[in-house]
């Protein structure tokens, strides 16, 4: 294992039943930018998270966290996660919960609770404290999850759907926290919500049917300057295709399945004959009657994934 | 030390819930209240009666010789004490000690301890938290089954030999309490749900007991089965002499050491 590598995983595998969540699954993660973790429902990301923590046993292969296997003493308080479907002890508040998860992790018990009130402080509840949870809404109590990841000073957190059940706002909030800490320690998010994962993240895996699809950094899979994305009013004909492929220097022709109303045209990248090539896409669209909503210059890292986990692909 | 540390703040934590929670106030409550109930009644006339030699002929055509010897021999509330205590103390001890993992695996409070803490870590808080509150509660139930037993027959100059009586009494049943806890371990570990729990502990206990009291065993098939469940030691607490408690006992911390030993396998392999 290099010195920076914090998760490695070989042939990792894991069943329920008849059912394989995960297969052969070879991975190093490295320490740094945000690791995003994405793919469609029933992928395997909450169970490669299961793994990673020790919730659930792998079927095959080997998982190292930090140098360790995941239930090693020497990893626990290292890494933290935000586990998706976990409660808190109702009936109990919300401030002695914490404290006592931070005193778990080696505070004293007056530090553990200055701990607790400053976890809340970051993810903006400190009205909270005395709460139990059953007086908390579920973005509040998404919050205080959170807030028990970043107890101590864990070298890698793991997030399942950080920011799902939050209002935009608390999101945009979570997300700045998650922007401020990410020089400490290396989160390694999942997520649904892929503009947040392009927002945040460096590198990006996919994952589906419980393989690994993609390893790559974000900015190589969205590239901006040799592709164009449209949202179109309709459908676009099949007969686009040709006439868009007849057009200098384009590449490839995507389009969405019936009822995405999507279009993506690559092309080959040449400076001056690149913006020739857009200019002259977007009078092929016209010619052939081709309403368009919107046009974005590369390809957002949603329509990659859907490109990539598409059940045909 | 540092799992010792843990295992410390687990207990402390647990039994503050416990002791806020609904389901460890109900616990308490019913407990107090039944004892209360039962002592009051010893000392209000109850245990006197049973005293005399009539009592002691309709106790040993209800029950039998031994338990009428204990009662002529020992001090009469504190063994009639003894003799209630024995056939409820498995229901209370599961009373108290249903949930142990059975709550962290069903909401999955378990993960946010995982990271943090050992699996054994866990499993042992857990066990010894439910421990501690059956322990107290037995300990508070038999100070004052003591203390009834002093003022009823107190009198007689033999307080002393009470107060001894009433701490063996209570050593015992506090040990014969501990393997109900154990299998509570192992039951809410598999089940993963108090209710469940609850009701597979119970459920499976009643049902034993009663196939041992109606179905008709004879010799080596009836010793087999009556010691599956720690109630086949019953009978050995209950005799006036002390050598059969304290081997009963003996056999109680074994059935300890094996119902926790499957629980934490249970507990050490099953997903969080």
């Amino acid at each position: 294992m290099s010195a920076t590598s914090i998760i490695k995983t070989e042939g990792l595998g894991r069943d329920f039943g008849r059912t394989r969540a995960l297969d052969k699954i070879d991975l190093t993660l490295q320490a740094g930018a945000p690791i995003g973790l994405v793919g469609p429902n029933g992928a395997g990301k909450t169970t490669f998270f299961s793994v990673l923590c020790g919730f659930l046993r792998p079927t095959r292969g080997t998982v190292e966290v930090l140098g360790r296997p995941p239930l090693h003493r020497d990893v626990h308080g290292r890494v933290a996660i935000l586990p998706q479907d976990a409660a808190f002890v109702r009936g109990v508040p919300v401030l002695s919960q914490l404290a006592m998860l931070a005193e778990l992790q080696g505070f004293s018990a007056k530090a553990a609770r200055a701990e607790a009130a400053r976890v809340l402080q970051m993810v903006l509840l400190p009205d909270a404290a005395r709460k139990t949870p059953d007086m908390l809404s579920h973005g509040m109590l998404k919050r205080i999850a959170i807030a028990q990841a970043f107890l101590g000073a864990p070298e890698v957190v793991l997030l399942d759907e950080p920011t799902a059940g939050l209002d935009p706002a608390t999101a945009s909030e979570m997300k700045n926290l998650i922007r401020s800490l990410d020089k400490e320690r290396t989160f390694v998010i999942s997520s649904h919500n892929l503009q947040d994962i392009e927002e945040l993240c460096g590198s990006v895996v996919i994952l589906d049917r419980g393989k690994i699809v993609e390893h790559r950094k974000v900015s190589e899979l969205v590239s901006r300057t040799s592709c164009l994305t449209f949202r179109l009013e309709s459908d676009p004909p099949e007969t686009i295709v040709a006439q868009l492929t007849a057009v200098a220097l384009v590449t490839r022709v995507e389009l969405g399945r019936p009822g995405e109303r999507r279009l993506a045209v690559h092309f080959r990248d040449e400076g001056e004959g690149g913006n020739k090539t857009q200019i002259a896409v977007l009078q092929a669209l016209t010619a052939a009657g081709v309403g368009m909503i919107e046009m974005t210059r590369g390809q957002s890292l949603q329509d990659k994934v859907i490109e990539m986990t598409r059940p045909s692909s | 030390m540092r799992a010792r540390r843990h295992i410390g703040v687990l207990i402390r934590h647990d039994l503050r819930y416990t002791l806020s929670s609904p389901r460890g106030l109900l616990f308490l409550v019913f407990f107090a209240l039944f004892w209360s109930w039962i002592l009051v009644k010893l000392a209000t006339g109850w245990a006197a009666q049973l005293g005399t030699p009539q009592a002691g002929f309709i106790v040993s055509w209800i029950f039998d010789a031994t338990i009428a010897r204990l009662v002529q021999e020992r001090p009469a509330a504190l063994a009639a004490y003894l003799v209630v205590a024995t056939t409820l103390t498995p229901l209370f001890a599961m009373l108290a000690s249903c949930d142990q993992t059975a709550t962290d695996l069903g909401t999955r409070h378990i993960r946010f301890l995982i990271p943090r803490v050992g699996r054994a870590e866990i499993f042992v808080a857990r066990l010894l938290g439910a421990a501690i509150v059956v322990s107290v509660a037995q300990l508070l139930a038999g100070i004052a089954a003591t203390i009834v037993a002093i003022v009823v027959h107190g009198g007689d100059g033999n307080t002393g030999a009470i107060v001894a009586y009433g701490a063996e009494v209570t050593a015992f049943l506090i040990v014969y309490s501990l393997p109900m806890v154990a299998l509570m371990s192992l039951v809410s570990a598999a089940m993963g749900s108090v209710g469940l729990a609850l009701l597979v502990g119970l459920g499976g206990y009643a049902i034993l007991a009663l196939t041992l009291t109606w179905m008709p065993f004879t010799g080596m098939t009836a010793t087999i089965v009556s010691f599956l469940v720690p109630s086949g030691l019953k009978p050995y607490l209950l005799r006036p002499e002390i050598g059969p408690a304290l081997a009963a006992s003996g056999g109680a911390l074994a059935y300890v050491a094996l119902y926790a030993s499957l629980g934490w396998l249970v507990f050490r392999t099953r997903d969080a």
